[in-house]
């Protein structure tokens, strides 16, 4: 595409205006959503050929992914070393870590692994803040309401209404562990408001929410007695026994190129989700190692997945420098007065519509010639945070300490400055259907946390993923560590190979092997041996 | 030699002993991902948060060794880069930091169990020179052992617990996690949120149920 403007001209004719009106526009959300939005796109799904959601639409890339074959086989099992466990967490994000509290707390021996350093996770990345209702204007109803809404009426009601009636409990928790909330002069906890919802309703520590949580629940996980981690092992292939029941894990140590097989009583993944799978060629503000391998080891067990063909493109993307491109910025920015400009100088959405909404229009004014163009042909419009500096100065330094940093790095100046942006791939909001005891379709196995799906339906609002993540994490440990033992439980393969069966019968050519494990520019090879 | 494919926009950097030629104006992991390299995995967010890329830095002309984030850090000609191994078994033991925050002792004296070097401390600037994220760490390490714990960890919102404070102490004081212990006491100390406490009562007494 070579229309929009140039960014240099554009950056000239920039100017700050505190008095910008909304363009009128007679495009409603869902007109927006369907001509613009890339779910709505006629190329973003495909029926899958194989396994327990034989004919369910999928994202074409993400099909590939879980119709591969797996490089594991039974040699490798057979030559692993062995550890065995009540209770095996895979992923050490936010989920994990309390998944792994949890099940601790009641008694399990807990071994929690994980493909980066302990902690490495969106969770981490996660800056917006955790939604709770507890505002005195505000209830759980609402809560529940404005969630399903902003889903399209896609979630589960009885998961929905757990997880925000969750709310209130998981904030006291996390404050138990040690972790820090803003809060406002009369000691009160501080909320700012979600785009799509009606009530001050997200809880933040500055930026930092994210990083605030995790330091917190890390530093628990290690504290516990009952639990041992395993980082730089990341699970390749989930074990069953004879009965199809997942019964463990088999991992693989980066550091000693060795195979770990672990005989456990549950599973409890927690793996997050798969920005780093770069769905229709966006930039992404996720870790590296977020590859969708949970989905994957999942689906070859046999557990049911639902949502493959919904994501989240987060508005607000930087899309220059180049260097820095799909970093987020959190919508506590637009929450605070920031606004979206094309380089007409115009407003074209409400800021504060819900994430989906704002990032068709934002693609609409790029497709439409509005945009600002890179060198590289990648189009974007400004985030302007200008008219918020005018508006509340200091309130970037204050409360967006990580955003200030970004700037730095970017070597823009906020306060005079508007900031490039665009949409990134953000968030999955499908995953592995799970119950409100987060058991899957598969005995043994429990799921929690952005993995799982049917929380958010098509479209997820700020502060719902971290109070997803401790609601259905601690729920998970709860659950797993009450699981009545088996009597016999064997570590084998034997899913693997109907798995393949059926894929060489559907005449299936795959190009990869799955799990990704890591983003292919990362250039990481697994020792097949 | 096997430098075939360099081009004239290729700069050369030293990583763990080994010449590579990469493109500029670059991160460190980008250019490294660029270049072909696969030797380094304990990258992650890439957004200076997880403090996991944690390196050592020579740069051309300088003779001392600074600390960093790879993702952090721009490649830059002449420069000499140690990803160091096996950085977090210098961490303190979880045995050593098993304090307790809904124990009855006061959190000082915990600190003083748990953490007895922060009393040991020479004032060598040494953590705060490695602090890649500007936080006056030995200032945190002087206000906890004064007992000011929670301005202790006020001053450590931005630490990414990489432990390169932790690394550079002559007196195994681990300061990171001693401003974590300071920060975690704070919070669990603090009384209940006044909005939280009445929400909590209200749902405890069965109020605001979902309907659906």
């Amino acid at each position: 595409m070579d229309n929009g403007t140039p960014l240099e001209q554009a950056r000239r004719a920039y100017r700050i205006d505190l008095n910008r009106p909304l363009r009128p526009s007679s495009d409603t959300h869902t007109k927006l959503l369907h001509d613009f939005h890339p779910d709505y796109a006629s190329n973003s799904r495909v029926p899958l050929k194989v396994g327990i959601n034989r004919n369910t639409p999928c994202h074409p890339q993400l099909a590939e992914l879980l119709q591969s074959e797996s490089p594991t086989n039974a040699a490798m099992l057979s030559n692993a070393d062995q550890l065995e466990t009540d209770v095996l967490v895979i992923g050490a994000g936010g989920a994990g870590c309390a998944a792994a509290l949890l099940a601790a707390e009641h008694g399990a021996n807990v071994l929690i692994a994980t493909k980066l350093r302990m902690g490495d996770s969106n969770t981490i990345m996660a800056e917006g803040g955790i939604q709770a209702s507890v505002e005195p204007g505000d209830t759980p109803q609402a809560h529940f309401e404005e969630t399903l809404r902003a889903g399209h009426d896609c979630g589960n009601r009885q998961l929905v209404a757990q997880m925000v009636q969750d709310g209130p409990e998981v904030i006291q928790w996390l404050m138990q562990q040690g972790m820090q909330f803003d809060r406002n002069q009369q000691g009160d906890l501080a909320t700012r408001r979600a785009g799509g919802t009606s009530a001050d309703r997200v809880l933040h520590y500055r930026d930092y929410t994210g990083l605030e949580m995790m330091r917190v629940l890390r530093e628990a996980v290690f504290q516990h007695p009952r639990i041992k981690s395993c980082d730089y092992s990341p699970a390749v292939e989930l074990l069953s026994n004879s009965d199809g029941h997942c019964s463990g894990a088999l991992l693989y140590a980066i550091e000693t190129e060795r195979h770990i097989a672990i005989r456990a009583n549950a599973v409890i993944l927690a793996s997050g989700g798969l920005g780093r799978m770069h769905l229709n060629g966006f930039p992404t503000s996720n870790h590296v190692g977020a590859t969708g391998d949970g989905l994957v080891l999942a689906y070859r067990l046999g557990a049911k997945l639902q949502g493959l063909d919904s994501f989240q493109y987060h508005p607000t993307g930087l899309a220059w420098p180049h260097t820095l491109a799909g970093t987020l910025i959190t919508e506590g920015i637009r929450g605070g007065g920031a606004q979206l400009v094309n380089s007409a100088g115009e407003r074209f959405i409400d800021e504060l519509a819900p994430r989906d909404v704002v990032s068709a229009a934002i693609i609409r004014e790029c497709r439409e010639g509005r945009g600002i163009r890179l060198a590289s042909g990648r189009q974007g419009v400004w985030l302007d945070t200008p008219v918020l500096a005018q508006q509340h100065a200091g309130m970037l330094a204050a409360q967006f300490p990580k955003f200030i940093a970004l700037c730095e790095k970017a070597g823009i100046d906020p306060d005079r400055s508007p900031l490039l942006i665009c949409p990134t791939l953000h968030y999955q909001n499908g995953g592995v259907v799970i119950n409100t005891a987060t058991e899957t379709t598969v005995s043994g196995l429990y799921c929690a946390g952005e993995v799982s799906g049917g929380i958010h339906g098509k479209n997820r609002i700020m502060g719902n993923a971290l109070l997803e993540i401790i609601s259905f994490g601690r729920r998970a440990g709860i659950a797993a560590a009450a699981r009545p033992r088996p009597a016999h439980h064997p570590l084998t393969l034997n899913h693997l190979q109907s798995f393949h069966q059926a894929i060489k019968s559907s005449h299936i050519t795959n190009a990869i092997t799955g799990p990704l494990l890591f983003p292919h520019y990362a250039r990481f090879s697994r020792k097949l041996a | 030699m096997s430098n075939t494919a360099t081009t004239k926009r290729d700069i050369e950097i030293t990583v763990n002993g080994t010449r590579l030629s990469v493109l500029p104006s670059h991160s460190l992991i980008q250019a490294l991902w660029k270049a072909g390299h696969p030797a380094f995995k304990r990258a992650s967010c890439l957004e200076g948060v997880c403090g996991s890329c944690r390196i050592m830095v020579k740069q051309r002309g300088q003779a001392t060794v600074e600390m960093a984030l790879a993702c952090q850090s721009e490649v830059k000609p002449g420069m000499q880069v140690l990803f160091p191994q096996h950085l977090e078994r210098l961490a303190p033991s979880a045995q050593a930091r098993c304090y307790s925050l809904q124990s009855s002792i006061p959190p000082l004296q915990q600190l003083r169990e748990h953490f007895p070097e922060v009393a040991h401390c020479r004032h060598c600037h040494g953590c705060t020179v490695a602090c890649p994220k500007g936080i006056d760490v030995e200032k945190g390490v002087t206000l906890a052992n004064e007992g000011a714990l929670s301005a202790a960890g006020e001053l450590f919102i931005n630490c990414v617990m990489c432990d390169l404070c932790t690394t550079s102490c002559p007196e195994n004081i681990a300061p990171n996690y001693v401003a974590l212990f300071a920060r975690r006491t704070t919070a669990a100390h603090q009384p209940l949120p006044g909005n939280l406490a009445t929400r909590l009562q209200t749902l405890q007494r069965g109020e605001l149920k979902i309907k659906y």
